[in-house]
């Protein structure tokens, strides 16, 4: 046990009317209990502590030391649990010699007194790993949500209780070692599928790819009570998803690590690619149109015209959701030739095609990108 | 064995440091199987062992030295027992490497069926194909393989073994993790392996020649086994029937497919943006059933060709690899380039045209017209199916009585038949304009 709290009598002695002390003896060693640490914060973690003092009317020393853990001297402070009033905290005296301080406390009475010691404490960690196990048809997962504490603090705690968010863990935890458990379970929440092509990051004729490219594939969750989870926020951390097979054993689809996450937004897990449908994204024509020139015959303003068409093949037996991520820069107008897909714009210089393909099905579609006033 | 599983009883919950009473079991695996993944290097595991379990808390002490496991994905559940055999937590106990301890409560009494599944490093499979094409190049007969090999300090005997065939996300590698599992400590799996900690010295023992006793064959089947596939997600496994030993540097191949008159067809290719100024061979099929084939994806891997020649001898045509071929996509095989079709492409004229001047009299913009003539010679005895590709920048337009194909703003192609000895002349006209006059 690295924190002391000693209970020290002081004895005054006065020699030649000034008074002076030294400290005589140990008195009392108490034990620590109903132990509570306070993991919300990053760096440090907020332990509270009972003891019982047996105090002597009239004032008292006791000593709070520490070593091989790092305690915020600063922060550590008493409450008086059983004569509140009767008795007071003087002061806190800091020695040159450090990891210590002194309470010097006013006593009306002798009596034991039970002291309640707050104090910040670094070393104590945690980190939050995930495990979603999504159903068959992809509609619904579990999704599980795991806190490690890691303690490093130099600090054995013992039957204390570990509070985050509004969740109390009674639980033993020795210096050096980490522990993990279950915090949450999302029970049956629904969740949608989507892979999402991008034309920044994916190659536009995947024929000529030395392997079959591989178009990323996310499940998309609502981190709300709605949908079963929502109860807290999801901290940054590692997600692995499992699917069950027809055996009903978990097969491990794929991992990803997810950002902070507040309540009733979006949990976004790419778990991998697939390799099952193609696109194809090919430039069919590019044009410049409504050229103005200078008296030096040279062109001052124009419009380019682009016809651009996509190919997409769903080679699987199942129905999908794609989206397809494009960029257009500048002042532009897009028409459909043709057969005319849903899309979305994401912002100034980024259009979502939203396709729902049937199995085997194969889409194609022609834009006309129309890039005005390019000087 | 390197994987020690001991379960634990604790009567009584006064203090963790002496709650603990003695070790009761050490059990067997009673069933194991193995989902091996392809495009990382990753190998779930699962392990069924029948564990007593007595009402109130259990624990059960898992340990893993010498072998690559990460420590963050071990999961241990009962299997339709989850609520009333139900883990607490899981420690990392401090000073001990490679080891865990399941705290358990529980509210039934008896021996149960557990699963314990964990991620392990060092086995990996691929997929290799025997391509055998017929004479006529019509047909082929083809082969396909996975080898599986286990370098993860573990053998897995008596498994059922599982290949993935799909690309998963990964953000950090098993085997970084695995040397993970002190929490202070960096291990150096390398100095373990070698100095022997923990492990029996047998299981890294120098491969020697030496004669097999007849003990080794006694339990070959009769036929090779059989490769079920499902999908699932967006992957396949492929299951391998019955239990396999997967063991610690001794690599087993084990034959997928064999399919017999694969329809396939030999094209000829000129495209000298991605292959060069050369003329390359393909063999071309489709995973389809009219193909006969279709029956699953075929995973990428190295294919090694064959043909037969006109006596029946199968001569070795070459190596390459093949991508993932989804179910009902078409695949190509490159055969290299092919020295018996013959290519001279020549720019046979060059003319510059149509100016137009500023008013201060510079250039401002012009035409630049190039004549091609493309010679093919197919000096084989058998019919060319020949694919051209050409490629021009610009404001171009094209001009030639040989009917071409636009692929795109910039690519033309040529579809051609070249009969056993004939030459083809092509020709054709490109005109590309320059300056302020390029409307593109």
């Amino acid at each position: 046990m690295k924190i002391r709290f000693l209970f020290i009598l002081l004895l005054f002695f006065c020699v030649s009317g000034n008074p002076c002390f030294s400290i005589t003896k140990l008195v009392i060693l108490p034990e620590r209990s109903n132990v509570n640490v306070d993991l919300n914060a990053i760096s440090w973690s907020l332990v509270e502590e009972e003891r019982v003092l047996t105090l002597v009317r009239g004032e008292n020393v006791v000593s709070f030391s520490w070593e091989n853990v790092n305690i915020d001297s600063f922060s550590i402070f008493l409450d008086f649990m059983t004569h509140d009033k009767k008795v007071r905290l003087i002061n806190i005296e800091y020695p040159r010699s450090g990891n210590m301080v002194f309470f010097n406390i006013y006593s009306d009475g002798s009596w034991e007194e039970k002291v309640r010691i707050k104090y910040l404490l670094s070393g104590l960690k945690k980190n939050f790993s995930y495990r979603a196990v999504a159903e068959n048809n992809e509609k619904t997962l579990n999704f599980q949500t795991y806190i490690t504490m890691v303690n490093s603090s130099g600090e054995d705690f013992e039957k204390s209780i570990f509070s985050f968010y509004e969740i109390d863990l009674e639980k033993n935890l020795r210096n050096r070692e980490q522990k993990k458990l279950k915090f949450h379970e999302g029970r049956k929440a629904k969740m949608k599928k989507e892979l999402v092509w991008n034309s920044k990051t994916q190659p536009h004729d995947p024929e000529y790819s030395k392997t079959t490219p591989g178009i990323p594939v996310y499940y998309v969750i609502d981190n709300s009570t709605k949908n079963g989870l929502g109860k807290f926020p999801v901290w940054k951390g590692k997600v692995r998803v499992f699917q069950k097979d027809k055996s009903k054993n978990q097969v491990f689809l794929g991992e990803d690590w997810v950002k902070f996450v507040p309540l009733n937004d979006e949990i976004r897990i790419n778990i991998g690619s697939s390799r099952d449908v193609k696109v194809k994204r090919k430039l069919l024509k590019t044009e410049k149109k409504n050229i103005r020139r200078n008296s030096y015959n040279n062109i001052v303003l124009y419009d380019r015209v682009e016809i651009i068409q996509y190919t997409v093949e769903n080679f699987k037996k199942k129905p999908l959701k794609l989206k397809i991520r494009d960029y257009y820069n500048g002042y532009w107008k897009l028409e459909f030739k043709g057969k005319k897909v849903p899309f979305e714009k994401k912002s100034h210089n980024k259009i979502e095609y939203i396709l729902e393909l049937e199995p085997k099905q194969k889409l194609e579609f022609t834009l006309v990108i129309t890039t005005l006033n390019i000087r | 064995m390197k994987i020690i599983i001991i379960t634990a009883l604790i009567l009584m919950l006064t203090t963790i440091s002496n709650a603990r009473i003695s070790v009761v079991t050490v059990p067997e695996k009673d069933e194991s199987q193995i989902t091996i993944y392809n495009s990382v290097d990753l190998t779930l595991v699962r392990e069924k062992r029948t564990l007593s379990f007595k009402k109130g808390m259990n624990k059960i002490d898992f340990s893993w030295a010498g072998t690559l496991i990460d420590p963050t994905s071990l999961f241990f559940i009962v299997p339709g027992k989850e609520e009333e055999i139900e883990v607490i937590d899981v420690s990392y106990p401090p000073g001990v490497s490679k080891s865990l301890v399941w705290n358990i409560k529980s509210s039934l009494e008896g021996e149960f069926l557990c699963e314990i599944t964990y991620f392990i490093s060092g086995i990996n499979w691929s997929a290799d194909y025997i391509f055998l094409a017929d004479n006529d190049e019509k047909k082929a007969h083809l082969r396909n393989f996975v080898y599986v090999n286990n370098n993860s300090g573990e053998n897995m005997m008596n498994a059922q073994v599982r290949l993935i065939v799909g690309k998963i996300n990964l953000v950090e590698d098993i085997k970084t993790l695995a040397g993970r599992s002190e929490l202070f400590a960096k291990m150096d799996f390398s100095d373990e392996i070698s100095e022997g900690l923990m492990i029996k010295k047998e299981s890294y023992r120098k491969p020697r020649m030496r004669r097999r006793s007849k003990k080794t064959f006694s339990s070959f089947s009769s036929a090779p086994k059989k490769i079920v596939k499902e999908s699932l997600s967006e992957y396949y496994i492929y299951t391998i029937e019955g239990t396999e030993d997967i063991t610690i540097n001794r690599p087993k191949r084990l034959p997928n497919l064999n399919q017999k008159e694969v329809k396939i067809k030999t094209i000829y290719k000129y495209d000298v943006e991605h292959y060069g100024k050369v003329v390359k061979r393909f063999f071309r099929f489709e995973n389809k059933k009219k193909s006969k084939l279709g029956q699953s994806p075929l995973p990428d891997g190295t294919v090694r060709v064959f043909k037969r020649d006109s006596k029946g001898n199968i001569r070795y045509v070459g190596r390459n690899n093949i991508k993932y071929i989804p179910i009902d996509e078409k695949a190509e095989i490159d055969l290299g380039a092919e020295k018996e079709i013959k290519i001279e492409r020549k720019l046979m004229n060059f003319v510059t045209d149509n100016f137009e001047y500023t008013h201060k009299g510079n250039i401002s913009g012009w035409d630049e017209i190039s004549e091609y003539k493309i010679v093919l010679t197919n000096y084989r005895d058998s019919q060319a199916t020949f694919e051209m590709k050409e490629y021009f920048d610009g404001d171009w337009n094209l001009d030639t009585k040989q009917g071409f194909k636009k692929e795109d703003h910039r690519t033309i192609k040529f579809d051609l038949i070249l009969k056993p000895g004939e030459k083809k002349i092509i020709t054709y006209k490109v005109t590309v304009v320059k300056g302020n006059r390029a409307k593109k």
